[in-house]
Protein backbone atom coordinates (compact mmCIF):
# COMPACT_ATOMS: atom_id res chain seq x y z
CA UNK A 1 0.00 0.00 0.00
CA UNK A 2 1.72 3.17 -1.22
CA UNK A 3 -0.99 5.66 -0.35
CA UNK A 4 -1.92 5.88 3.32
CA UNK A 5 -4.88 8.12 2.46
CA UNK A 6 -7.01 7.87 -0.65
CA UNK A 7 -10.05 10.12 -0.94
CA UNK A 8 -12.24 10.27 -4.04
CA UNK A 9 -15.06 12.68 -4.71
CA UNK A 10 -15.96 13.43 -1.10
CA UNK A 11 -19.02 15.60 -0.66
CA UNK A 12 -20.30 16.98 2.59
CA UNK A 13 -22.75 19.74 3.41
CA UNK A 14 -24.13 21.15 6.64
CA UNK A 15 -27.71 22.43 6.44
CA UNK A 16 -27.32 23.26 2.76
CA UNK A 17 -23.84 24.83 3.16
CA UNK A 18 -21.37 22.90 1.02
CA UNK A 19 -18.16 22.09 2.92
CA UNK A 20 -16.69 19.51 0.54
CA UNK A 21 -17.51 19.43 -3.14
CA UNK A 22 -15.74 16.52 -4.80
CA UNK A 23 -12.67 16.44 -2.57
CA UNK A 24 -10.07 14.00 -3.92
CA UNK A 25 -6.64 13.39 -2.47
CA UNK A 26 -3.94 10.78 -2.26
CA UNK A 27 -1.26 10.90 0.42
CA UNK A 28 1.81 8.72 -0.17
CA UNK A 29 3.39 6.86 2.71
CA UNK A 30 6.23 8.27 4.77
CA UNK A 31 6.12 11.92 3.80
CA UNK A 32 5.12 15.24 5.27
CA UNK A 33 2.04 16.21 3.33
CA UNK A 34 0.77 19.78 3.49
CA UNK A 35 -2.91 20.58 3.24
CA UNK A 36 -3.25 24.29 2.51
CA UNK A 37 -6.23 26.46 1.85
CA UNK A 38 -8.05 29.56 3.02
CA UNK A 39 -10.33 29.48 6.06
CA UNK A 40 -13.55 27.66 5.25
CA UNK A 41 -11.99 25.80 2.29
CA UNK A 42 -12.96 22.43 3.77
CA UNK A 43 -9.65 21.22 5.24
CA UNK A 44 -10.97 20.55 8.74
CA UNK A 45 -14.08 18.78 7.46
CA UNK A 46 -11.87 16.57 5.28
CA UNK A 47 -9.61 15.72 8.22
CA UNK A 48 -12.60 15.01 10.47
CA UNK A 49 -13.93 12.58 7.85
CA UNK A 50 -10.51 10.89 7.68
CA UNK A 51 -10.56 10.58 11.49
CA UNK A 52 -14.00 8.99 11.48
CA UNK A 53 -15.50 11.95 13.33
CA UNK A 54 -17.83 12.75 10.44
CA UNK A 55 -19.24 10.75 7.57
CA UNK A 56 -19.26 12.16 4.04
CA UNK A 57 -22.56 12.49 2.17
CA UNK A 58 -20.97 10.71 -0.81
CA UNK A 59 -17.58 9.66 -2.15
CA UNK A 60 -15.01 7.19 -0.87
CA UNK A 61 -12.21 7.51 1.60
CA UNK A 62 -9.64 5.01 2.75
CA UNK A 63 -7.17 5.62 5.58
CA UNK A 64 -4.49 2.96 6.13
CA UNK A 65 -6.64 0.67 4.01
CA UNK A 66 -9.86 1.10 6.01
CA UNK A 67 -13.00 3.20 5.72
CA UNK A 68 -12.69 5.49 8.75
CA UNK A 69 -16.46 6.13 8.88
CA UNK A 70 -17.08 2.44 9.49
CA UNK A 71 -13.87 0.97 10.84
CA UNK A 72 -11.96 3.74 12.55
CA UNK A 73 -11.50 1.50 15.59
CA UNK A 74 -9.30 -0.78 13.45
CA UNK A 75 -6.89 2.00 12.51
CA UNK A 76 -7.13 4.16 15.66
CA UNK A 77 -4.08 2.50 17.30
CA UNK A 78 -1.99 3.58 14.30
CA UNK A 79 -3.31 7.12 13.98
CA UNK A 80 -2.53 10.26 15.98
CA UNK A 81 -4.37 13.56 15.78
CA UNK A 82 -3.74 17.09 16.91
CA UNK A 83 -6.94 19.05 16.49
CA UNK A 84 -7.17 22.81 16.21
CA UNK A 85 -8.69 23.28 19.65
CA UNK A 86 -6.46 21.21 21.93
CA UNK A 87 -9.20 18.94 23.27
CA UNK A 88 -7.26 18.29 26.46
CA UNK A 89 -9.04 18.21 29.79
CA UNK A 90 -8.07 21.51 31.46
CA UNK A 91 -7.92 19.85 34.90
CA UNK A 92 -5.03 17.54 33.93
CA UNK A 93 -1.31 18.22 34.19
CA UNK A 94 0.92 17.59 31.13
CA UNK A 95 2.46 14.39 32.52
CA UNK A 96 -0.96 13.07 33.59
CA UNK A 97 -2.42 13.78 30.15
CA UNK A 98 0.47 11.96 28.45
CA UNK A 99 0.18 9.03 30.85
CA UNK A 100 -3.55 8.80 30.17
CA UNK A 101 -3.12 8.91 26.41
CA UNK A 102 -0.24 6.41 26.49
CA UNK A 103 -2.65 3.92 28.10
CA UNK A 104 -4.88 4.09 25.01
CA UNK A 105 -2.23 2.79 22.60
CA UNK A 106 -0.58 -0.63 22.29
CA UNK A 107 2.87 1.02 22.26
CA UNK A 108 3.98 4.43 23.36
CA UNK A 109 6.93 6.79 23.42
CA UNK A 110 8.79 7.41 26.65
CA UNK A 111 6.87 10.14 28.49
CA UNK A 112 9.97 11.78 30.01
CA UNK A 113 11.77 11.93 26.67
CA UNK A 114 8.70 13.37 24.99
CA UNK A 115 8.30 16.00 27.73
CA UNK A 116 11.90 17.06 27.10
CA UNK A 117 11.34 17.17 23.33
CA UNK A 118 8.36 19.53 23.67
CA UNK A 119 10.00 21.53 26.47
CA UNK A 120 7.39 20.64 29.09
CA UNK A 121 9.70 18.76 31.44
CA UNK A 122 9.10 20.03 34.96
CA UNK A 123 5.90 21.89 34.01
CA UNK A 124 3.58 20.82 36.80
CA UNK A 125 0.59 23.02 36.25
CA UNK A 126 -2.92 22.25 35.01
CA UNK A 127 -3.56 22.49 31.28
CA UNK A 128 -5.83 25.48 31.87
CA UNK A 129 -2.83 27.45 33.18
CA UNK A 130 -0.45 26.59 30.31
CA UNK A 131 0.47 29.31 27.82
CA UNK A 132 -0.92 28.98 24.29
CA UNK A 133 2.40 27.68 23.00
CA UNK A 134 2.79 25.18 25.85
CA UNK A 135 -0.74 23.88 25.29
CA UNK A 136 0.06 23.44 21.58
CA UNK A 137 3.26 21.56 22.48
CA UNK A 138 1.32 19.24 24.79
CA UNK A 139 -1.33 18.71 22.14
CA UNK A 140 1.40 17.74 19.67
CA UNK A 141 2.96 15.37 22.20
CA UNK A 142 -0.43 13.68 22.74
CA UNK A 143 -0.79 13.21 18.98
CA UNK A 144 2.49 11.30 18.73
CA UNK A 145 2.62 9.48 22.10
CA UNK A 146 1.22 6.28 20.55
CA UNK A 147 3.97 5.99 17.89
CA UNK A 148 1.48 6.52 15.06
CA UNK A 149 1.99 5.42 11.46
CA UNK A 150 -0.08 8.40 10.38
CA UNK A 151 -0.51 11.66 12.25
CA UNK A 152 -2.76 14.63 11.48
CA UNK A 153 -1.42 17.95 12.71
CA UNK A 154 -3.87 20.81 12.38
CA UNK A 155 -1.94 24.09 12.64
CA UNK A 156 0.60 22.69 15.11
CA UNK A 157 2.70 25.83 15.59
CA UNK A 158 -0.04 28.41 16.12
CA UNK A 159 0.73 30.46 19.23
CA UNK A 160 4.30 29.19 19.54
CA UNK A 161 7.33 31.44 19.91
CA UNK A 162 10.07 31.07 17.23
CA UNK A 163 12.12 28.68 19.39
CA UNK A 164 9.18 26.40 20.09
CA UNK A 165 8.21 26.54 16.43
CA UNK A 166 11.71 25.45 15.38
CA UNK A 167 11.65 22.64 17.95
CA UNK A 168 8.29 21.51 16.62
CA UNK A 169 9.61 21.50 13.05
CA UNK A 170 12.48 19.27 14.17
CA UNK A 171 10.03 16.93 15.87
CA UNK A 172 7.90 16.73 12.72
CA UNK A 173 10.97 16.02 10.55
CA UNK A 174 12.01 13.40 13.07
CA UNK A 175 8.62 11.70 12.70
CA UNK A 176 9.17 11.42 8.95
CA UNK A 177 12.63 9.95 9.51
CA UNK A 178 11.00 7.23 11.61
CA UNK A 179 8.55 6.41 8.82
CA UNK A 180 5.50 8.26 10.10
CA UNK A 181 3.32 9.96 7.50
CA UNK A 182 2.42 13.48 8.60
CA UNK A 183 -0.60 15.36 7.28
CA UNK A 184 0.07 18.96 8.15
CA UNK A 185 -2.49 21.74 7.93
CA UNK A 186 -0.98 25.18 8.21
CA UNK A 187 -1.50 28.78 7.26
CA UNK A 188 2.22 29.47 7.48
CA UNK A 189 3.61 29.23 3.98
CA UNK A 190 7.25 29.25 5.08
CA UNK A 191 6.45 26.31 7.36
CA UNK A 192 4.77 24.38 4.55
CA UNK A 193 7.50 25.21 2.05
CA UNK A 194 10.22 24.13 4.42
CA UNK A 195 8.62 20.98 5.85
CA UNK A 196 6.33 19.50 3.23
CA UNK A 197 7.42 17.02 0.60
CA UNK A 198 4.10 17.33 -1.16
CA UNK A 199 1.29 19.86 -0.98
CA UNK A 200 -2.39 19.96 -1.82
CA UNK A 201 -4.17 23.29 -2.08
CA UNK A 202 -7.83 23.18 -1.12
CA UNK A 203 -10.33 25.76 -2.27
CA UNK A 204 -14.14 25.75 -2.13
CA UNK A 205 -14.31 22.19 -0.88
CA UNK A 206 -12.00 20.53 -3.39
CA UNK A 207 -8.31 19.98 -4.00
CA UNK A 208 -7.40 22.30 -6.84
CA UNK A 209 -3.78 21.24 -7.09
CA UNK A 210 -1.62 18.48 -5.62
CA UNK A 211 2.07 18.36 -6.33
CA UNK A 212 5.47 18.03 -4.76
CA UNK A 213 6.44 21.37 -3.24
CA UNK A 214 9.34 22.20 -5.58
CA UNK A 215 7.44 21.42 -8.77
CA UNK A 216 4.49 23.45 -7.55
CA UNK A 217 6.46 26.67 -7.19
CA UNK A 218 8.38 25.97 -10.40
CA UNK A 219 5.28 25.21 -12.49
CA UNK A 220 3.62 28.45 -11.60
CA UNK A 221 6.59 30.27 -13.05
CA UNK A 222 8.39 33.40 -12.17
CA UNK A 223 7.60 36.81 -10.85
CA UNK A 224 8.85 39.64 -13.03
CA UNK A 225 9.54 42.92 -11.32
CA UNK A 226 10.22 46.11 -13.27
CA UNK A 227 11.36 49.40 -11.83
CA UNK A 228 11.05 52.64 -13.82
CA UNK A 229 12.88 55.89 -13.38
CA UNK A 230 9.61 57.80 -12.89
CA UNK A 231 6.08 56.76 -11.87
CA UNK A 232 4.07 55.16 -14.68
CA UNK A 233 0.47 55.06 -15.83
CA UNK A 234 -0.43 51.42 -15.01
CA UNK A 235 -3.76 51.44 -16.81
CA UNK A 236 -2.14 52.63 -20.02
CA UNK A 237 0.70 50.12 -19.70
CA UNK A 238 -1.74 47.24 -19.28
CA UNK A 239 -3.84 48.32 -22.25
CA UNK A 240 -0.82 48.84 -24.53
CA UNK A 241 1.02 45.60 -23.68
CA UNK A 242 -2.03 43.49 -22.91
CA UNK A 243 -0.76 42.13 -19.60
CA UNK A 244 -2.21 42.53 -16.14
CA UNK A 245 0.65 44.17 -14.26
CA UNK A 246 0.32 45.05 -10.56
CA UNK A 247 1.71 48.31 -9.24
CA UNK A 248 3.87 47.55 -6.20
CA UNK A 249 5.19 51.11 -5.81
CA UNK A 250 4.61 54.33 -7.77
CA UNK A 251 7.45 53.48 -10.13
CA UNK A 252 7.45 49.70 -9.71
CA UNK A 253 5.30 47.01 -11.34
CA UNK A 254 5.23 43.23 -11.16
CA UNK A 255 3.53 40.30 -12.83
CA UNK A 256 3.57 36.54 -12.53
CA UNK A 257 4.90 35.45 -15.92
CA UNK A 258 7.82 33.76 -17.61
CA UNK A 259 10.62 36.20 -18.35
CA UNK A 260 11.12 36.92 -22.06
CA UNK A 261 13.14 39.34 -24.13
CA UNK A 262 10.00 40.20 -26.10
CA UNK A 263 8.21 41.29 -22.94
CA UNK A 264 11.24 43.30 -21.81
CA UNK A 265 11.39 45.02 -25.21
CA UNK A 266 7.66 45.86 -25.07
CA UNK A 267 8.05 47.39 -21.62
CA UNK A 268 11.17 49.31 -22.62
CA UNK A 269 9.39 50.67 -25.75
CA UNK A 270 6.43 51.75 -23.67
CA UNK A 271 8.73 53.52 -21.19
CA UNK A 272 10.53 55.26 -24.04
CA UNK A 273 7.23 56.55 -25.49
CA UNK A 274 6.28 57.85 -22.04
CA UNK A 275 9.66 59.60 -21.67
CA UNK A 276 10.50 57.19 -18.92
CA UNK A 277 13.03 54.37 -18.69
CA UNK A 278 13.45 50.94 -17.11
CA UNK A 279 16.13 51.10 -14.44
CA UNK A 280 15.73 47.56 -13.07
CA UNK A 281 14.28 44.35 -14.49
CA UNK A 282 14.28 41.32 -12.18
CA UNK A 283 13.01 37.82 -12.63
CA UNK A 284 12.30 36.13 -9.31
CA UNK A 285 11.29 32.59 -8.49
CA UNK A 286 7.87 32.49 -6.91
CA UNK A 287 7.38 31.46 -3.32
CA UNK A 288 4.73 29.04 -2.14
CA UNK A 289 2.83 31.97 -0.69
CA UNK A 290 2.52 33.53 -4.16
CA UNK A 291 1.35 30.22 -5.57
CA UNK A 292 -1.19 29.88 -2.76
CA UNK A 293 -2.62 33.34 -3.38
CA UNK A 294 -2.86 32.80 -7.11
CA UNK A 295 -4.57 29.46 -6.75
CA UNK A 296 -7.06 30.60 -4.12
CA UNK A 297 -7.42 34.25 -5.10
CA UNK A 298 -11.20 34.06 -5.49
CA UNK A 299 -11.92 33.23 -1.90
CA UNK A 300 -9.01 34.21 0.27
CA UNK A 301 -9.99 35.38 3.72
CA UNK A 302 -8.42 38.83 4.10
CA UNK A 303 -7.77 38.18 7.79
CA UNK A 304 -5.90 34.98 7.13
CA UNK A 305 -2.51 34.71 8.76
CA UNK A 306 0.15 34.30 6.15
CA UNK A 307 3.14 35.59 8.10
CA UNK B 1 -10.16 -2.32 29.50
CA UNK B 2 -6.87 -0.72 30.60
CA UNK B 3 -7.73 2.50 28.78
CA UNK B 4 -11.30 2.57 30.16
CA UNK B 5 -9.99 2.26 33.71
CA UNK B 6 -7.26 4.84 33.05
CA UNK B 7 -9.78 7.42 31.91
CA UNK B 8 -12.12 6.59 34.82
CA UNK B 9 -9.26 7.08 37.30
CA UNK B 10 -8.28 10.32 35.57
CA UNK B 11 -11.88 11.60 35.73
CA UNK B 12 -12.12 10.71 39.42
CA UNK B 13 -8.83 12.48 40.13
CA UNK B 14 -10.11 15.64 38.43
CA UNK B 15 -13.42 15.42 40.34
CA UNK B 16 -11.64 15.17 43.71
CA UNK B 17 -9.47 18.17 42.75
CA UNK B 18 -12.49 20.35 41.99
CA UNK B 19 -13.63 22.02 45.18
CA UNK B 20 -17.16 22.70 43.94
CA UNK B 21 -17.61 19.04 43.00
CA UNK B 22 -16.63 17.94 46.51
CA UNK B 23 -19.02 20.46 48.05
CA UNK B 24 -21.91 19.39 45.82
CA UNK B 25 -21.29 15.64 45.97
CA UNK B 26 -20.24 15.20 49.56
CA UNK B 27 -20.33 18.21 51.85
CA UNK B 28 -23.89 19.34 51.00
CA UNK B 29 -25.43 15.86 51.49
CA UNK B 30 -23.54 15.43 54.80
CA UNK B 31 -24.66 18.89 55.97
CA UNK B 32 -28.28 18.11 55.02
CA UNK B 33 -28.05 14.74 56.80
CA UNK B 34 -26.68 16.27 59.99
CA UNK B 35 -29.29 19.05 59.89
CA UNK B 36 -32.28 16.74 59.24
CA UNK B 37 -31.10 14.16 61.77
CA UNK B 38 -31.36 16.78 64.48
CA UNK B 39 -34.90 17.91 63.60
CA UNK B 40 -38.26 16.21 63.94
CA UNK B 41 -37.57 14.51 60.59
CA UNK B 42 -35.12 12.19 62.26
CA UNK B 43 -32.25 10.17 60.83
CA UNK B 44 -34.43 7.31 59.52
CA UNK B 45 -36.50 9.63 57.34
CA UNK B 46 -33.46 11.75 56.43
CA UNK B 47 -31.35 8.93 54.96
CA UNK B 48 -33.52 8.17 51.88
CA UNK B 49 -33.73 11.87 51.08
CA UNK B 50 -29.99 12.40 51.46
CA UNK B 51 -29.30 9.37 49.26
CA UNK B 52 -31.60 10.89 46.63
CA UNK B 53 -29.79 14.22 46.89
CA UNK B 54 -26.37 12.56 46.58
CA UNK B 55 -27.41 10.49 43.56
CA UNK B 56 -28.84 13.56 41.85
CA UNK B 57 -25.66 15.53 42.56
CA UNK B 58 -23.28 12.94 41.06
CA UNK B 59 -25.36 11.33 38.32
CA UNK B 60 -27.06 14.42 37.03
CA UNK B 61 -25.50 17.75 37.99
CA UNK B 62 -21.85 16.78 38.26
CA UNK B 63 -21.87 14.48 35.25
CA UNK B 64 -23.90 16.95 33.20
CA UNK B 65 -21.71 19.94 33.95
CA UNK B 66 -18.37 18.17 33.41
CA UNK B 67 -19.65 16.61 30.19
CA UNK B 68 -20.82 20.03 28.98
CA UNK B 69 -17.40 21.54 29.52
CA UNK B 70 -15.61 18.48 28.10
CA UNK B 71 -17.73 19.02 25.02
CA UNK B 72 -16.93 22.75 24.97
CA UNK B 73 -13.17 22.07 25.13
CA UNK B 74 -13.51 19.32 22.49
CA UNK B 75 -12.13 16.77 24.95
CA UNK B 76 -14.75 14.28 23.79
CA UNK B 77 -13.95 14.81 20.11
CA UNK B 78 -10.24 14.29 20.72
CA UNK B 79 -10.83 11.16 22.81
CA UNK B 80 -12.98 9.93 19.94
CA UNK B 81 -9.88 9.91 17.71
CA UNK B 82 -7.98 7.57 20.04
CA UNK B 83 -8.33 3.78 20.28
CA UNK B 84 -10.54 4.39 23.35
CA UNK B 85 -13.33 5.42 20.97
CA UNK B 86 -16.78 6.68 21.84
CA UNK B 87 -17.92 3.42 23.39
CA UNK B 88 -14.87 3.29 25.66
CA UNK B 89 -15.52 6.89 26.62
CA UNK B 90 -19.08 6.07 27.74
CA UNK B 91 -17.97 2.94 29.64
CA UNK B 92 -15.29 4.86 31.49
CA UNK B 93 -17.83 7.56 32.47
CA UNK B 94 -20.08 4.82 33.86
CA UNK B 95 -17.18 3.26 35.82
CA UNK B 96 -16.15 6.59 37.35
CA UNK B 97 -19.78 7.38 38.21
CA UNK B 98 -20.29 4.01 39.94
CA UNK B 99 -17.05 4.37 41.94
CA UNK B 100 -17.80 7.97 42.89
CA UNK B 101 -21.31 7.05 43.97
CA UNK B 102 -20.12 4.04 45.97
CA UNK B 103 -17.64 6.26 47.87
CA UNK B 104 -20.29 8.92 48.40
CA UNK B 105 -23.00 6.54 49.66
CA UNK B 106 -20.52 4.69 51.89
CA UNK B 107 -19.43 7.93 53.56
CA UNK B 108 -23.05 9.07 53.97
CA UNK B 109 -23.97 5.69 55.49
CA UNK B 110 -21.06 5.88 57.94
CA UNK B 111 -22.08 9.40 58.96
CA UNK B 112 -25.67 8.14 59.33
CA UNK B 113 -24.61 5.25 61.56
CA UNK B 114 -22.51 7.69 63.60
CA UNK B 115 -25.66 9.79 64.04
CA UNK B 116 -27.61 6.78 65.31
CA UNK B 117 -29.12 5.38 62.12
CA UNK B 118 -30.08 1.69 62.28
CA UNK B 119 -30.76 0.57 58.71
CA UNK B 120 -33.41 -2.00 57.81
CA UNK B 121 -31.79 -5.12 56.19
CA UNK B 122 -33.72 -4.28 53.01
CA UNK B 123 -31.53 -1.17 52.79
CA UNK B 124 -28.75 -3.21 51.15
CA UNK B 125 -30.85 -3.02 47.98
CA UNK B 126 -30.57 0.77 48.08
CA UNK B 127 -27.12 0.78 46.44
CA UNK B 128 -28.11 -1.18 43.30
CA UNK B 129 -31.35 0.82 43.19
CA UNK B 130 -29.34 4.05 43.25
CA UNK B 131 -27.08 2.78 40.49
CA UNK B 132 -30.14 1.89 38.45
CA UNK B 133 -31.73 5.29 39.06
CA UNK B 134 -28.40 6.87 38.14
CA UNK B 135 -28.95 5.66 34.58
CA UNK B 136 -32.13 7.74 34.41
CA UNK B 137 -30.51 10.86 35.88
CA UNK B 138 -27.39 10.42 33.73
CA UNK B 139 -29.69 10.12 30.72
CA UNK B 140 -31.29 13.48 31.56
CA UNK B 141 -27.87 15.06 32.23
CA UNK B 142 -26.37 13.85 28.95
CA UNK B 143 -29.46 14.74 26.95
CA UNK B 144 -29.02 18.36 28.06
CA UNK B 145 -25.20 18.44 28.07
CA UNK B 146 -25.03 16.93 24.60
CA UNK B 147 -27.34 19.44 23.00
CA UNK B 148 -26.87 22.91 24.51
CA UNK B 149 -23.93 25.24 25.07
CA UNK B 150 -21.83 24.73 28.20
CA UNK B 151 -23.08 27.85 30.01
CA UNK B 152 -26.76 27.11 29.33
CA UNK B 153 -26.11 23.52 30.37
CA UNK B 154 -24.64 24.72 33.68
CA UNK B 155 -27.77 26.74 34.46
CA UNK B 156 -30.20 24.06 33.29
CA UNK B 157 -28.53 21.28 35.28
CA UNK B 158 -28.73 23.34 38.47
CA UNK B 159 -32.35 24.34 37.84
CA UNK B 160 -33.29 20.75 37.14
CA UNK B 161 -31.52 19.66 40.32
CA UNK B 162 -33.68 22.03 42.35
CA UNK B 163 -36.81 20.86 40.52
CA UNK B 164 -35.97 17.18 41.07
CA UNK B 165 -35.12 17.76 44.72
CA UNK B 166 -38.38 19.69 45.11
CA UNK B 167 -40.38 16.83 43.56
CA UNK B 168 -38.52 14.27 45.65
CA UNK B 169 -39.06 16.16 48.88
CA UNK B 170 -42.86 15.95 48.51
CA UNK B 171 -42.34 12.38 49.68
CA UNK B 172 -41.66 13.79 53.15
CA UNK B 173 -45.23 15.02 53.48
CA UNK B 174 -47.72 12.83 55.34
CA UNK B 175 -50.53 11.19 53.39
CA UNK B 176 -52.98 13.14 55.52
CA UNK B 177 -51.60 16.42 54.17
CA UNK B 178 -50.96 15.43 50.56
CA UNK B 179 -53.59 13.44 48.61
CA UNK B 180 -52.69 10.00 47.24
CA UNK B 181 -53.13 11.29 43.71
CA UNK B 182 -50.32 13.83 44.25
CA UNK B 183 -48.04 11.12 45.67
CA UNK B 184 -48.76 9.00 42.58
CA UNK B 185 -47.96 11.88 40.23
CA UNK B 186 -44.75 12.58 42.15
CA UNK B 187 -43.60 8.97 41.76
CA UNK B 188 -43.87 9.26 37.99
CA UNK B 189 -40.82 11.56 38.11
CA UNK B 190 -37.54 9.65 38.58
CA UNK B 191 -36.59 11.64 41.70
CA UNK B 192 -40.00 11.10 43.29
CA UNK B 193 -39.84 7.41 42.33
CA UNK B 194 -36.35 6.94 43.79
CA UNK B 195 -37.29 8.67 47.04
CA UNK B 196 -40.44 6.56 47.34
CA UNK B 197 -38.53 3.29 46.81
CA UNK B 198 -35.71 4.34 49.17
CA UNK B 199 -38.29 5.17 51.85
CA UNK B 200 -39.77 1.70 51.38
CA UNK B 201 -36.32 0.09 51.69
CA UNK B 202 -35.73 2.22 54.79
CA UNK B 203 -38.89 0.74 56.36
CA UNK B 204 -40.84 4.02 56.42
CA UNK B 205 -43.16 3.80 53.45
CA UNK B 206 -45.26 1.50 51.33
CA UNK B 207 -44.01 -0.17 48.19
CA UNK B 208 -45.12 1.79 45.13
CA UNK B 209 -45.38 -0.26 41.91
CA UNK B 210 -45.77 3.03 39.98
CA UNK B 211 -42.39 4.19 41.34
CA UNK B 212 -40.70 0.93 40.33
CA UNK B 213 -42.18 1.03 36.82
CA UNK B 214 -41.20 4.70 36.49
CA UNK B 215 -37.59 4.02 37.54
CA UNK B 216 -37.30 1.04 35.19
CA UNK B 217 -38.77 2.92 32.22
CA UNK B 218 -36.74 6.09 32.84
CA UNK B 219 -33.52 4.12 33.37
CA UNK B 220 -33.95 2.35 30.06
CA UNK B 221 -35.47 5.09 27.92
CA UNK B 222 -33.61 8.23 28.97
CA UNK B 223 -30.05 6.93 28.32
CA UNK B 224 -31.18 5.61 24.94
CA UNK B 225 -32.70 8.97 23.99
CA UNK B 226 -29.56 10.74 25.24
CA UNK B 227 -27.30 8.42 23.22
CA UNK B 228 -29.37 9.05 20.10
CA UNK B 229 -29.48 12.82 20.50
CA UNK B 230 -26.00 13.40 21.99
CA UNK B 231 -23.64 15.49 19.91
CA UNK B 232 -19.94 15.18 20.81
CA UNK B 233 -19.14 18.56 19.33
CA UNK B 234 -20.60 21.86 20.54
Amino acid sequence: MNNVIQAEGLRKSYSGEIALDGFSLSVPKGMIFGLLGPNGAGKTTAIEIMLGLRVSDSGNVSVLGENPGKNFHLIAPKVGAMLQEGGINPGLKPREALKLYSSFYPQSLDIDELLVQVDLKGVNTNVRRLSGGQAQSLSLALAVIGKPELVFLDEPTVGMDPRARRRTWELIKNLREHGTTVVLTTHLMDEAEMLCDEIAIVSKGKVIVQSDTKSLTKAIGEEIEVEFEKPIDLERLNSVIGYDFRQTQANCISIGAQSSTLLLKQIADFAHEEENMVIRYASLNKKLEDVFFEMTSENVDPEMDTE
Amino acid sequence: MKSILALAVSDLKITFRRGEALILNLLVPIAVLVALANTSTGITRAMPFVYLQAVLATSMVSLGITTGFDRRFRVLVRLGTTPLGRRGLIYSKIVSLIVLQAIQLLILSLVGVFLGWQPDPKWLLAIPLCWFASCAFAGIALLIAGNVKAEANLGLQNLLYLFMIGIGSIGFADNSRVPDSVHTIVTIFPSGALHSLLRYLGGIGNFSPVALISIILCSLALPLIAAKKFSFDE
